[in-house]
């Protein structure tokens, strides 16, 4: 194990939600001056650990000790009191405030007053230590989503936190904020700051001092970073090797599916989200978008899904021009869409699986009789889609929002890959899902490639992206500024191209 | 101490946590009598002869039940759609005064066309005024809670004006404002001989019946559950929601006007300021304590209409005011949405 003492223990650490195990028996030791990583897929049980951690989750069996005493957290403020600081996944920052307000708010232990002086001195000096700049009294909104995991993670030392722990901390990060923050990670440890990062990122994970892993609510291993390899991480994380994953398509891609031109979509204040955008899309052809998040995405895919009305632009679907319909034509003419929160665009919560997967279609003929809906025919639907699926759900009318986020976007993919004979639109398809349904996503929208469906896939995922598209459009600030092959181009190129640095020399070789 | 949502309540429970609220509602009645100084005894007994004593009692609480079941109605097709309208008192006014209006045009026709008409001017009266409260929404954006709540002083004083000016009979007083008489003719017939047991309560049960399957089976009931829980992703699979929302306000709006036109044309037979106040907002807790289910909607208003009818018995034997019964309406509502509660999570000592 490590040299230092520990100054986060866990103890043989047991959660249960109902007949579901989320924790069985885990232990760990994070010493001062380490980074931890705590790694495994969605599901193994990394959020109920980390949020038992930081007081969130209280053990059902077992104890946490600091600095080898033994507490008992019942709330997040206990473990803040303990020095245990944590960063969520989805930040936990006033929009309204300033960088300083949102850093002190709540923090002061003088009665009312805000003590904005001493903070802005202290808060300089972190500043200072993490090699970070930011202006204190900017308002929130202004900041880019690395920045404001900054304020977050500032948050967090301003009020000594020793041990910090941050949950999927790069899942909104482009690839040079996720650089910039593992450089700050670097100097929060030389500082002596214990760090916890939960993660299933094999190429984060292996820049960690410790790592450990979980499968399905157990520990099953530990490992010191210096000694684990992709392989080895991987093998304990599925708890066996995964099939490497095949290359793009062969046949060439066939006619035009979608010719957008001139695309212009207006936010609610009247700024221009989407600026003028242009593409075209084969059938038999995966198109990859790039971008961070908030960059122009979401909008365009909505009026490629007949969502959302364009301001002005032409749309052409298989061969119908569509500008200006509703979304009931756009289904018409075969566009499906896997949205981007699955919960709040994709699903109807409270509806079982069978009334999920007719959503939209529930006044097909197929799935009518007069003037009813046809339930044995929704039954039928139903059951073929979670045998072909393989969505593991006690019956077919169990309500969705009670099925893992894997097997509900299960219920969306099997909606939308039967609706989509034309288009297919895929916005995050993957966002907080296990390995294995990845793989199921990523092969599904292989297959629909391969039946001469053109795929429009959205991701912030670059290595996603270069894996399965045949074309990468890189949008920034509404616009499209690039279409690049992931042949002929690198990583680190769509990387800048992402964050509105044009690639220096054009497009090289990867 | 965290509460936790209990995985798929089972029948039992669910029928434990029921009667114990309804037992707790039993209870409170009687401290509720005895707060009033009557006998608790003969007053319990007032009140069940009163509502169900003989045929002629149960068929008064079955037409005191009429409107209430139906302005329930309106309530849970509106709710389970996510729309939180309280205008159902303003529809049921529109579609009485707008069948009486009908009533003064076609005067000395054939009684049969007369109450079909008056019939189809309620309907289209209650249509109306859903249709406005659905085009404000959709078009302005305006809460339908602000526009129908708006809308029902609106109509209040509308009607004020009406019974005190163009309606009003011969012999009113500025004190207490009515029209005339309805013609006998153009009643609304009775179904059995007994009371007024008139054809709006043979309405008002195909309503139900029609409402619980178009919820259940059918493609429009389905939208209407899916805008309720989610209306982004149903818009986004291709429903217009603006019509769906103008769809649903329409069908609440005629389901309450025929409780208008039934309590004119089938019980009083003129219009009053006062006879039909009430039963809007009286429909919104039926509706709750129904579950926003039709049949539940059905039990309880026919429970309410009964307790209504009872009340009055009890009152002539034993003195309980009358307004025990409101009190009752509101007790139970707390009691039922207390049980929902309780049935659906419970609460675990960290």
């Amino acid at each position: 194990m490590t040299l230092h003492r520990p100054v986060l223990r866990a103890v043989g650490l047991t959660k249960r939600f109902g007949s579901v195990v989320a924790n069985d028996d885990v232990s760990l030791d994070v010493a001062a001056g380490e980074l931890h990583c705590l790694f495994g897929e969605n599901g193994a049980g990394k959020s109920t650990l980390s949020a038992m951690l930081h007081g969130e989750l209280q053990p059902d069996a077992g104890h946490i000790e600091v600095d080898g005493r033994r507490t008992d957290f019942r709330s997040p403020a206990d473990a803040i009191a303990e020095g245990i600081g944590m960063v969520h996944q989805h930040f936990v920052l006033a929009r309204a405030l300033t960088v300083i307000e949102n850093i002190v708010a709540g923090t002061s232990r003088s009665g009312w007053r805000l003590g904005l002086t001493e903070a802005r001195e202290r808060l300089s000096r972190l500043c200072g230590d993490l090699g970070i700049a930011i202006e204190l009294d900017a308002p929130l909104w202004q900041l880019s989503v690395g920045e404001q995991q900054w304020v977050e993670i500032l948050k967090a030392l301003y009020l000594d936190a020793r041990v910090l722990i941050l949950d999927e901390p790069t899942a909104v990060l482009t690839p040079q904020e996720s650089g910039k923050l593992f450089g700050m990670i670097g100097k929060m440890r030389d500082r002596g700051l214990a760090v916890v990062i939960v993660t299933h990122k094999l190429r984060e994970v292996l820049q960690a001092d410790t790592i450990t892993v979980l499968r399905r609510g157990r520990k099953v291993g530990t490992l010191d970073g210096r000694d684990a390899t992709v392989e080895s991480l991987t093998r304990l994380m599925i708890g066996g090797d995964l099939a490497s994953s095949p290359a793009r398509s062969s046949n060439s891609p066939g006619r035009v599916a979608v010719q957008a031109t001139g695309l212009m979509a207006k936010g609610s204040w009247g700024e221009t989200i989407v600026d003028d955008v242009s593409l075209m899309v084969r059938s038999g052809e995966i198109f990859g978008i790039a971008g961070v998040a908030g960059n122009g995405q979401k909008p365009l895919l909505e009026m490629l899904a007949g969502i959302r009305e364009p301001e002005s632009g032409s749309l052409l679907i298989g061969d119908r021009q569509l500008e200006g319909l509703s979304a009931a034509d756009f289904m018409r003419a075969g566009v499906g869409i896997i949205p981007e929160d699955r919960y709040a665009e994709g699903l109807v919560g409270p509806f079982s699986i069978a009334e999920n997967i007719i959503l939209g279609r529930h006044r097909s003929k197929d799935l009518c009789r007069g003037l009813f809906i046809a339930g044995d025919r929704v039954v039928a639907k139903a059951e073929e889609a979670m045998r072909r699926y393989s969505i593991a759900a006690p019956a077919i009318n169990t309500p969705v929002s009670r099925l893992s986020g894997g097997n509900a976007q299960k219920v969306v993919l099997a909606r939308e890959l039967d609706q989509a004979s034309v288009l297919l639109l895929a916005n995050q398809p993957t966002r907080g899902l296990d390995i294995g349904v990845v793989a199921t996503v990523h092969e599904e929208l292989r297959r629909k490639r391969d039946e001469g469906v053109a795929v429009i896939l959205v991701s912030e995922d670059i290595d996603d992206l270069f894996d399965l598209c045949d074309r990468i459009g890189v949008m920034f600030a509404g616009r499209i500024v690039g279409i690049v092959s992931p042949e002929t181009t690198s990583r680190d190129i769509v990387g800048s191209m992402m964050v509105g640095r044009a690639p220096a020399g054009g497009a090289t070789c990867a | 101490m965290r509460i936790i949502t209990r995985s798929g309540p089972s029948v039992t429970w669910s029928i434990a946590v029921y009667g114990a609220a309804a037992v707790v509602g039993l209870l409170m009645t009687i401290v509720l009598i005895s707060i009033s100084g009557a006998p608790v005894g003969a007053s319990l007994v007032a009140l069940g002869q009163g509502a169900a004593g003989s045929p002629a009692s149960i068929a008064s609480s079955v037409v005191k039940a009429t409107p209430l079941i139906l302005t329930g109605l309106a309530t849970c097709v509106t709710y389970r759609a996510g729309l939180w309208t309280v205008g159902q008192e303003s529809q049921v006014v529109a579609g009485a005064a707008a069948a009486w209006q009908m009533s003064l045009w076609t005067t000395g026709m054939a009684p049969v066309v007369v109450i079909v008409l008056c019939v189809l001017a309620a309907l289209a009266g209650g249509a109306a005024l859903g249709a406005l409260v659905a085009w404000f929404r959709t078009r302005f954006g305006i809460s339908e809670i602000v526009s129908s709540m708006m809308l029902n002083y609106i109509v209040f004083f509308a009607l004020a004006w009406l019974i005190s000016g163009p309606w009003m009979a011969s012999g009113g007083t500025a004190s207490y404002q009515q029209t005339g008489l309805l013609e006998r003719a153009y009643w609304l017939p009775n179904i059995v001989d007994v009371g007024k047991m008139h054809i709006g309560v043979v309405l008002a049960l195909i309503v139900v019946i029609w409402l619980q399957v178009l919820l259940k089976r059918m493609p429009l009931g389905y939208e209407i559950r899916a805008m309720g829980f989610n209306a982004t992703a149903l818009s986004q699979r291709g429903v217009d929601k603006r019509r769906l929302v103008l769809t649903v306000m329409v069908i609440s709006g005629v389901i309450a006007a025929l409780a208008g036109v039934g309590e004119v044309f089938g019980v009083s037979h003129r219009l009053t300021g006062d006879n039909l106040s009430g039963m809007g907002f009286d429909g919104i807790i039926i509706a709750l304590i129904g579950g926003l289910s039709p049949l539940g909607t059905l039990v309880a208003g026919l429970f309410f209409g009964a307790l209504h009818n009872g009340s009055l018995f009890m009152n002539v034997i034993t003195g309980v005011p009358t307004a025990l019964v409101t009190a009752i309406q509101g007790v139970v509502l707390i009691l039922f949405l207390i049980a929902g509660a309780v049935r659906r999570y419970r609460i675990e000592r960290a």
